[in-house]
């Protein structure tokens, strides 16, 4: 017997009031604006028609403040999973047409239970950020919601890669979801993220101040570095979040997606022997290093406008997904500071929970000298370095190009820091500490008691440097692999990926190390 | 209808293929591959109320990113810059940091010279924007 017309008509109805959020004249005026809804935000996430909803028909259970006559569809949330590039993800996007996309304890267990699949199916989870908040009408149960989202992105950090767009308002409590997440994109403008307002930072402390200066994607992305990426708009952020996954492997078993080409290319690429000036002082763009190593100079840059000191970022070398981290001396002399410790520190982290190797290029002079370094801890944040890179046992492969100097040398992953592989440019200069402090230091009587003591003290520097200010002292006491031609960087780099790609490496089992915070 | 040639142990067979259900919805296609090139769109830091302890910090400021000593001023007062054009060069660290114009203008005056040591966050130069 045929289904019955009207048990189909009715679910046509339903669907098609839940496909516009209950609110036709609503979706149009956001198309006016040019911004998509929380549904086309999924649907042009994924590959057309593969977007499988999880509780549509899902309605909240409130009562109070004369709820029980409010239909909320979806109940401001949209969940599920689809198909990018043929790899499953799952997605939630918060509806801002449905009750300022207010987050109710339905919309919190759509959420959760969007989380545990991810978990137990293993795949990446997306979320939409586009939400007014808590849902005051449900007191005490939309707050306890955004716990278990919390713990939820606590659980799945690790197991699956999250990755957060603030695409809207992301404000208080709301926004600690996305800060614990992997990776955050904001748009340009129409989003905001903050703890407190201008409002209330005024009202409790009388600052004055405005959203730009503290809760906008500049802000976040140049200055507090809450923030990896700023897109124009909804699509350029759809963009970097399909860029980003084709880098990440779906959970933390399998490797990330390699692409390896069939035969290796063991030629040259003369382009790095024109990149270190003559003049030691003088600084490079460590992205030109970076363009000629990775393939089709592809390469995604995490956290660009951020502690910009250091570089890091995604790219394939021959195929094989790389996580890159390279000292920049074009700025701040490429010094390591606060900022730049913990920008790498927590790629590295990142990289190694999701089995990417990563490929370290030097050309640091030392720590950030200073006393708002000193007095911010710096001992601290840069032992995060040390931490991170110590701790990874993915295939850890290093470059020194120029300045590898005292303990910014070994945060930068040394030998003696697990590397696995050390490449040194016949430029690199492998030492305690600059020719100039170490003989003030190492031949203080010589100098003083010298007859002409500025002569002798120019003659210690002139030896230090030459035995020091190279590779050749560290090769000799087998602290590198090989001192290489820099047009041979890319060669050597892919071959040694290739060939440590099998690495496993077991460490004393514990909950967890205790990084330095 | 499709033609195709199917070679099976070195011996070539041409076969037609019908597909049928062509009018239903598509299974899924798999798209092209992600565009090649995609980054960050580049923004700049937005201007703050707050207070630097080297100075205040107005618009046109350009401050000085790190401590260190002027190894020379590669403008004049007076003088129109493009974005991103060299104004001075600091030393520290034994290394070179050349600083930039964040915006095309006119460089209005210059507070430091050759040979003067400057703090992290120090007015360098003062510009109006162009």
């Amino acid at each position: 017997m045929p289904i019955d017309e009207k048990l189909l008509h009715d679910l046509d109805e339903r669907r098609a009031n839940a496909l516009v959020s209950g609110a036709p004249a609503k979706v149009e005026e956001r198309h006016n604006k040019g911004l998509l809804t929380a549904r086309e935000r999924v649907d042009s996430l994924f590959q057309p028609g593969s977007f499988q909803e999880f509780g549509m028909f899902a309605e909240h259970q409130c009562t109070n403040f004369g709820m029980a006559d409010k239909k909320l569809p979806a109940d401001g949330v949209i969940t599920g999973v689809g198909l990018m590039e043929g790899r499953p993800v799952a997605a939630f996007s918060q509806d801002f047409i449905v009750a300022g996309g207010s987050l109710g304890r339905v919309h919190a267990q759509k959420i959760c239970d969007l989380m545990d699949y991810a978990q137990r199916a293993g795949v990446p989870i997306v979320a939409f950020n586009d939400s007014g908040g808590a849902r005051i009408q449900e007191g005490v149960l939309s707050l306890a919601g955004y716990g278990q989202v919390f713990f939820r992105n606590v659980l799945l950090s690790g197991v699956v890669p999250q990755i957060a767009v603030i695409c809207g308002p992301c404000a208080g409590g709301a926004a600690y979801s996305p800060a614990l997440m992997d990776f955050l994109i904001m748009t340009k403008s129409g989003a905001n993220m903050f703890i407190c307002g201008p409002e209330v930072i005024k009202a409790a402390t009388g600052q004055v101040t405005t959203m730009d200066e503290i809760g906008s994607a500049a802000a976040h992305a140049t200055v507090s570095g809450n923030i990896h990426f700023v897109a124009n708009d909804d699509a350029h952020a759809i963009e970097i979040v399909r860029k980003l996954l084709s880098f990440l492997p779906a959970n933390n078993l399998v490797d990330p997606p390699h692409r390896p080409t069939p035969e290796l290319d063991l030629s040259d690429v003369p382009a790095f022997d024109e990149i270190i000036p003559a003049d030691p002082k003088k600084p490079f763009d460590v992205h030109q290093v970076i363009d000629a190593l990775v393939d089709d100079a592809d390469f995604l840059e995490v956290h660009m406008e951020w502690a910009k000191s250091i570089v890091v970022g995604f790219a394939r070398i021959q195929g094989i997904v790389t996580g890159i981290v390279a000292n920049q001396p074009m700025v701040r002399s490429g010094t390591l500071d606060i900022d730049s410790s913990d920008k790498a520190a927590r790629f590295i982290r990142f990289c190694n929970l999701y089995n990417i190797p990563i490929v370290t290029l030097v050309d640091v002079p030392g720590f950030m000298p200073g006393v708002a370094q000193e007095r911010g801890g710096i001992i601290r944040h840069g032992a995060k370095m040390l931490f991170a890179y110590a701790a990874a046992t993915v295939p850890k492969i290093t470059v020194i190009m120029r300045k590898a100097y005292g303990g910014a040398y070994l945060a930068m992953c040394s030998r003696d820091l697990g590397a696995d592989m050390v490449f040194a440019w016949p430029t690199a200069e492998i030492a305690v500490m600059g020719a100039e402090g170490a003989v003030k230091i190492v031949f203080r009587r010589e100098i003083k008691e010298a007859p002409d003591p500025k002569k002798a003290e120019a003659e210690f520097v002139k030896k230090y440097r030459e035995e020091f200010a190279s590779p050749f002292q560290a090769a000799a006491n087998a602290q590198i692999t090989d001192i290489i031609r820099p047009a041979h960087t890319r060669a050597a780099v892919a071959m040694a990926l290739r060939n440590t790609l099998s690495k496993r490496e077991t460490r004393p089992p514990k909950k967890h190390g205790n990084i330095p915070m | 209808m499709k033609k195709l040639r199917v070679t099976v142990d070195g011996k070539a067979y041409d076969v037609l293929v019908e597909i049928l259900d062509e009018g239903g919805a598509p299974a899924p296609a798999r798209p092209a591959a992600h565009p090649a090139h995609v980054e960050s769109a580049h923004v700049s830091a937005p201007p703050t109320s707050a207070r630097s302890a080297a100075g205040a910090a107005a618009p046109g400021d350009v401050p000085s990113p790190l401590a260190g000593k002027v190894v020379s001023i590669d403008v004049k007062a007076g003088q129109q810059v493009e974005a991103n054009a060299q104004l001075l060069t600091l030393e520290a660290m034994k290394m070179n940091t050349y600083v930039f114009a964040p915006a095309a203008g006119t460089v209005k005056e210059v507070l430091v010279a050759a040979g003067d040591a400057v703090e992290e966050g120090q007015v360098l130069v003062k510009m109006s924007q162009a």
